[in-house]
Order: structure tokens, then sequence, then C-alpha cells
């Protein structure tokens, strides 16, 4: 099949791009990496973490992993790409993917929507986005709450489920807002449950079903509840306009005569495909490397934006030492909207969790004590333990760079704060952590993670609002590398809702070059 | 030696942590891995004693030498 476009990668931007492109009626060839373990995944037994726990002998295979950022059935998320998609950096460390679904595969499922003026700083026009939305919201499912005080700020009110049930943890946290809400919202934090790109309602047509709090979402994808861009994929294999090629690691493109001819390697061996249009979507920081490649431009430095991430670990006195009942999920519980005086209207968003399916020794291995004794402990402080992820907003800095090395395949990140936003993160997390302890929660530690970490990367390659890349005429970034500006939401929702815009501008050109 | 480098001397070592692990993943132990949940005030007492015990035992696991590995 000749294809009118190539897009590169799988991730939750590729699969939506390629989905849209289809609609349209264009043939498709999707190029990707797509390392994947259905194996370890499909192994895990049907039941929820607790009864696994006391029943199955074979726990160990998916409940340990070396990884420190995904657990053993997730690890192939970041499989590869140390030896593939390498980086040269003291100072910044991002997790990259070849995976079916790319990161997306790994995903935490928050689905917030940005506001308009966020969007506005992104450089993606509000007005477009309305209708992309509400079709990747009907089209993944999302499930939040529309009627709490960060709605406003995070959840569409168009065809969304109902909101996941929360845990004890969370429904304690909420109550005490209740009570505090008055004072906190004056202080600019806003409570509310988290929006989640999980089922809470069946849908039959699609063999997804509802959640059903077994706490194993960090492991397997058991019922399918939470979006993966695989599903995506999957369904599309069934289109005959839709071709996907595995194993292909894409390094350049170049552009001639109205075709766009891409170059990938498959097992050492360099492969051409041709097409009328190139929509790249293989991540931030690797499309930036292809197109680097691309244009020879090694040496040149481009910008990199990584929201910055903090770490609260917190102990909810309201829990502590009381038994916790009923049904667990092991996502974003609630979250938290601050707008902080000193951030000129901006969010930091903190992402409140429950820390349960997560494991004794993990908490055991970060206590000055001997095992025996921080198990003890770890049993102790289990059922109010509260994990607060704390994204700041990310702008251009001179300090925050990417460059292609001589090699012409290895990047090379150049990331530091400014004084400025140092300040800026520590008065984000004081404010949070005053918030907190309103409503009873105790920061026991904070733990500023490196650079990168965030998983949340964006800017490496300017586009127009269309997301064409200037110095060519058809080729596109259809992830966030175009993206001017970091809010500190959760961008995956985004991401996927603006790479359908970026699809159906795409599609249209292709179908006007015809009909003239 | 600065104060956080004592407390990360303190940590468990890697041997323990991966035996801790091993254990944890025995469905047949499962029980001596769940909550203890026995009240605010008596789960507050429970956790002063372990920081104590901590104290007590740290000067003997510095001097041998344990440390995360």
């Amino acid at each position: 099949m000749i294809a009118d476009v190539i897009v590169v990668g799988s991730g939750p931007s590729a699969a939506q791009a390629a989905k849209r492109l289809v609609e349209f009626g264009l043939r498709v060839l999707m190029l990707d990496y797509g390392n994947d373990a259905p194996g370890l995944r499909d192994a895990i037994p049907d039941g929820s973490f607790e009864e696994l726990r006391r029943t199955d002998p074979g726990q160990r295979t998916y409940l340990l992993g070396l990884g420190e950022r995904f657990t053993a059935p997730r690890e192939f998320v970041e499989a590869d790409t140390a030896s593939l998609l390498p980086i040269d950096s003291q100072t910044f460390a991002p997790v990259q993917s070849l995976a079916l679904g790319g990161l997306g595969a790994g995903w935490g499922a928050g689905a917030p929507t940005f506001e308009p003026f966020e969007l506005e700083a992104v450089g993606i026009p509000p007005a477009e986005m309305d209708e992309q939305y509400d079709a990747i919201v009907a089209d993944i499912g999302v499930s939040a709450a529309c009627d709490d005080d960060t709605a406003r700020f995070v959840a569409r009110s168009n065809g969304v489920q109902l909101p996941a049930r929360l845990d004890d943890n969370a429904r304690s946290l909420l109550e005490a807002y209740a009570v505090h809400r008055k004072s906190l919202l004056t202080q600019g934090f806003a409570l509310g449950r988290a929006p989640l790109a999980m089922l809470t309602q069946a849908r039959e047509t699609s063999g997804r079903e509802a959640n059903r709090y077994e706490d194993m979402d960090f492991y397997g994808d058991a019922h399918r509840s939470i979006y993966r861009p695989r599903y995506t994929i999957d369904d599309l294999r069934k289109n005959p306009l839709f071709t996907y090629l595995a194993g292909m690691l894409v390094r350049e493109f170049e552009e001639r005569d109205g075709v766009v001819t891409v170059y990938a390697d498959r097992r050492g061996e360099r492969i051409a495909h041709s097409a009328r249009a190139l929509v790249l979507a293989a991540g931030s920081i690797n499309t930036a490397r292809i197109v680097l490649r691309s244009q020879h431009r090694a040496g040149v430095r481009v910008p990199l934006l990584c929201n910055a991430m903090s770490y609260l670990v917190c102990l909810n006195m309201r829990m502590f030492g009381r038994p916790a009942r009923g049904p667990r999920h092991s996502l974003a519980q609630l979250a938290g909207v601050y707008t902080p005086p000193h951030r000129d209207g901006e969010r930091v968003i903190a992402s409140i969790y429950s820390y349960r399916s997560l494991m004794n020794f993990r908490l055991a291995r970060e206590m000055p004590l001997p095992a025996v004794l921080g198990l003890q402990a770890a049993r102790l402080l289990a059922t109010g333990l509260t994990i607060v992820l704390v994204h700041h907003p990310e702008r251009f800095s001179a300090d925050k760079t990417l460059e292609l090395d001589a090699d012409g395949w290895t990047l090379r990140a150049h990331y530091a704060h400014s004084v400025q936003e140092r300040r800026a993160i520590d008065a984000d997390c004081r404010g949070v952590k005053r918030a907190l302890k309103r409503l009873g929660c105790v920061t026991l530690a904070q733990i500023a993670t490196r650079p990168g970490s965030s998983i949340h990367y964006a800017g490496t390659v300017p586009t127009d609002a269309n997301g064409k890349i200037p110095e060519h005429d058809r080729v596109f970034a259809a992830d966030a590398s175009g993206w001017k500006a970091l809010p500190a939401k959760g961008l995956t929702l985004t991401l996927m809702a603006n790479s359908r815009r970026i699809a159906a501008h795409v599609a249209r050109a292709l179908l006007d070059e015809v009909r003239a | 030696m600065k104060p956080d480098r004592v407390l990360a001397r303190l940590k468990p070592s890697a041997r323990e942590i991966e035996r801790l692990a091993f254990n944890e993943t025995d469905q047949a132990r499962a029980s001596s891995f769940e909550p203890i949940t026995p009240g605010p005030v008596v789960a507050s007492l429970m956790l002063a004693a372990i920081a104590v015990a901590g104290i007590v035992c740290a000067p003997v696991r510095l001097l041998l030498g344990r440390s995360r590995k």
C-alpha cells in the first residue's frame, strides 16, 4: 500500500492522529518500534490486590521488579530506550518509550482539560478545542465530577461518566475540605475528584468494562477499564486503510517533490517508506531527535520544556491507625488546584494518591531503620499514607535546551531552573502543604524529583498553530513538541485532542490538493 | 558526618530489602504485611516505640557500617 500519511509512533497523540486521518478516508501507515509485554500483563490472575496477595503463589512475577518508575508488567514502557534513544545529560533524566502505546502504556490516566488561557499560552486555538475534547472524551471514556470545586479548572461537563468512587482516605480529605472550604478557596486552593481516563460504566461495544476497584491498576489492564492507546490501534488494524509496522526505529526523513520519505532501521536494515505527508508523534524528545537529524542541525540548541514535579509523602491523621475499608483503585483519587499569588494566575496541580498497592518493602527501603522495624512502621502508616505529586507550570528559558550531538543521534540536554523558578517551586510546595495541613494531612517528607521525572515534555520543535514544521511543507508534529508552554496539568488528554485537530488540518489539506 | 548522610547509612541494606520483598510476595505470609490499625493513640505509641528502637540500634548499625548497597 502507498500511504497518504505516515504516522511515526503509537502513543496517545499518534493513535488519535491516525484514527482521525482514517476517518477522513486517508491511507495511513504507522511506523513504530512497538515493544510490548502481553505475556506478563495477561498472566496476572483476575482478583483484587489483597486477594492475590493472600492466594497467588506466582505473584512475584508481577509484583516485584527492578524499575524505579514502572512496576514489573510495565517495565516494557522504557525498554531499549537507554541504548536506542541515547540522552547525554547530567541534569535531565527523561523517560522515553519505544512501547506499543508509547508512554501512554504506563499513563496514570489523569485526564484534566486545559483552560482557554492555558491553551493560548501553549499555542493551541481554544475555539477549536471544545469539539476535539468532546470527541476524545467520547472515544476513550473519561470519568469526572462536574459539580465540585475543581470541575471548572480541570473537567469537561459533556459526555463524561460518573466519577470514580473514592476510598476512605480520599473521602476523609474531601470531608475535611468541606469544613475548611471557604478559607482554602480564599487562599487559592480548591479540592475535588480527579478526572480519569477510566471507565466507571461498561462499554460493551468496545469490550471495555467498568473499573472493578481491585487496586491492580499499576500492574495489569484487566477489563480494559483504563484507556490505553493500543486499544485504538487494535481497532484501526481492522480497517483496510490502516497499516501498522512494528520493529521500525525511525531515524530521519526527507521531503522532495511533494513526497516525504521516511527512513527507519529494522534489525540493522535501512528501510524507506514514502507518503504525501508525515505526522511525527514520537514524543517531544524523540520527535526533536528525528527533526534535527533530518535537518542536519547537530549542535543547534532547541527549547526544552518539562514540568517540575515535587513529591510529598503525607500522613492523613484522620486515617492514621484506623482501618480502611471499601473499594480502592490505584490512580489519583483527588486533584488539588492551587492558584498561588506569585504565579500570575497559573495553576499548580496536586494529584493525591492513597498508597496501598505499591508494597511495604518500598517504604521500608526509605526509612532510616532496620528493615524489620521499617516494615512495622509502614504497616502502621499504611491506611493514612497519602502521596501528593505536585506539578509546577513551565515556561521557556535559555537554560533549558536540547541539542543533537555530532554523532547525529545522541541528544544532549541542558536543564537548570533559575533562582527565581526555584523560589516559585518552593513557594508552590509551601502553599500546597499549608492547604494539606488544614485538611489534617501532615507532610512527612518532601522529595524534589530530578528534572525529567514528571514525564511531561514539550516545546522542542517549533511549529505553526496547525502543527506544521516551518522548514517543511508536508511534515507535521502532532505531539507536544510544538507547544510553547507547559501548564502543570497532565497533558495527555489535551495531546490527544490536539493531535486530532492537527490530523484534521492535514487531512483537509491533502484532500484539497486532490480536488485541485 | 552530615545528618542526611547518617540517615542514608541507617537505611536497610539491599540484602535486607531483597529478603523483605521476597517475604512480602509469599502468600503464606500475607497477613504479616497487612496494615496495623489499633486506633490513633495506640498507633502513635507503637510508632514512638519503633522510633526509640531505631535510635537505640542506630549506633550499632553505624559501627557495623551497615549501609544501603
